[in-house]
């Protein structure tokens, strides 16, 4: 199975790989580019950031990727016919998304499968924006929903996996929703494994029977902090 | 309730000395509110925060909301969110021009009919 992470930054790449290079089965292959709307000077200021951010041996470690060939840096943006044919080449079954971008029917429909992407909402209830803030505010559970993407807000209609994740422990939403996104390496993992399992069914995201949730007010906000609180205290 | 019962006093101390506009439900009415909150929250509402919005940006802004009343009425609360929103950014900053007043002027009436009846529902449960 070939695999394509698409990252906007290396530390993410590295991230990756780090995490799913013992999968035997899989071909790993890493791309960092460029979004459309990033300008080019933003994209390298962002791109030295996270580099020096690395300690010296992840530094040396995509140093090493990048020889190997697991891993292209790009200053081209994702739509760029190189990138497509490079893409196209690797005749990848899963995309991996790490780059804040939606993206285009040409870039998804270059992956067998589709492209991955571990949403921090229970689809298909939870689409859209702030999803753990509504889910708590509405009494939910919580969770990831790892699916393949189309071209709407989380409407993709294959779900490789769906995990209520307890986030009781935490007083705020910015530390909770931080814990939810670092599990971003784990949830493509299992989404790998359940792929690669013979016994993979794919769950229907019904978006008839969900919501497209939005940015909620600081009002809100404040209401499902509250409730953390009193969730954290026991 | 508590936060709504704040914000409504909030409201009401911003809405004294104002006109009392009363809000016709029957004026406000939307047949594709989903469609109608996706573009108050995708296209208006990042404007208005970031402070990039014009003048006429604002009053299809405020029009479109207004346009919810209905539905922020209900117990769908991703509706009462949005006024909610609106109500935190366009607060923020003073607007002078009168046209823009009496936009917010009404906006800022339906918001407060809207807490009046939701807080009214939740006491209620």
């Amino acid at each position: 199975m070939n695999v394509i992470g698409l990252c906007d930054n290396s530390s993410k790449a590295v991230r990756i790989y780090k995490e799913l290079r013992d999968i035997e089965s899989i071909n790993l292959y890493l791309l960092v580019c460029k979004n459309l709307d990033t300008g080019i000077v933003r994209y390298f200021l962002g791109h030295l950031y996270y580099f020096f951010k690395m300690n010296i041996r992840d530094k040396l470690l995509s140093a090493s990727i990048i020889l190997r060939g697991t891993l292209r840096v790009s200053s081209l943006n994702l739509y760029h016919e190189k990138i497509l044919t490079w893409v196209k080449n690797k005749k990848p079954d899963i995309g991996l998304h790490a780059m804040g971008v939606i993206y285009k029917n040409s870039v998804i429909s270059l992956f067998r499968l589709g492209i991955a992407n571990p949403h921090i909402g229970l689809l298909p209830k939870y689409r859209g924006r702030s999803v753990m803030e509504w889910s708590i505010l509405n009494g939910d559970p919580t969770g990831i929903s790892t699916f393949f993407i189309d071209r709407g807000i989380d409407t993709g209609r294959r779900i490789i996996l769906l995990e209520e994740i307890d986030i009781s422990k935490f007083k705020d939403i910015i530390t909770a929703k931080n814990y939810l996104f670092s599990l971003d390496l784990v949830m493509f993992r299992k989404a790998i494994e359940k792929l690669l399992s013979h016994e993979n069914r794919y769950i229907e995201n019904e978006v008839c029977k969900g919501e497209r949730y939005y940015v909620m007010s600081k009002l809100f906000s404040s209401v499902v902090e509250k409730i953390m609180q009193f969730n954290s205290s026991g | 309730m508590e936060a709504l019962q704040q914000r409504l006093k909030e409201l009401s101390n911003r809405l004294a000395g104002m006109e009392n506009n009363e809000i016709k439900m029957e004026t406000y009415e939307n047949k594709d509110p989903e469609e109608c909150l996706r573009v108050v929250m995708v296209r208006y509402y990042p404007k208005c925060e970031s402070g990039n919005i014009t003048s006429k940006e604002r009053d299809e802004y405020l029009s479109l909301l207004l346009d919810l009343t209905k539905n922020a009425l209900s117990d769908d609360l991703r509706f009462l969110d949005a006024f909610n929103n609106a109500f935190e950014v366009l607060t923020r900053n003073k607007i002078k021009d009168q046209y823009d007043l009496r936009r917010l002027d009404l906006f800022l009436n339906a918001y407060r009919l809207i807490l009046r009846t939701q807080i009214k529902r939740l006491s209620e449960k």
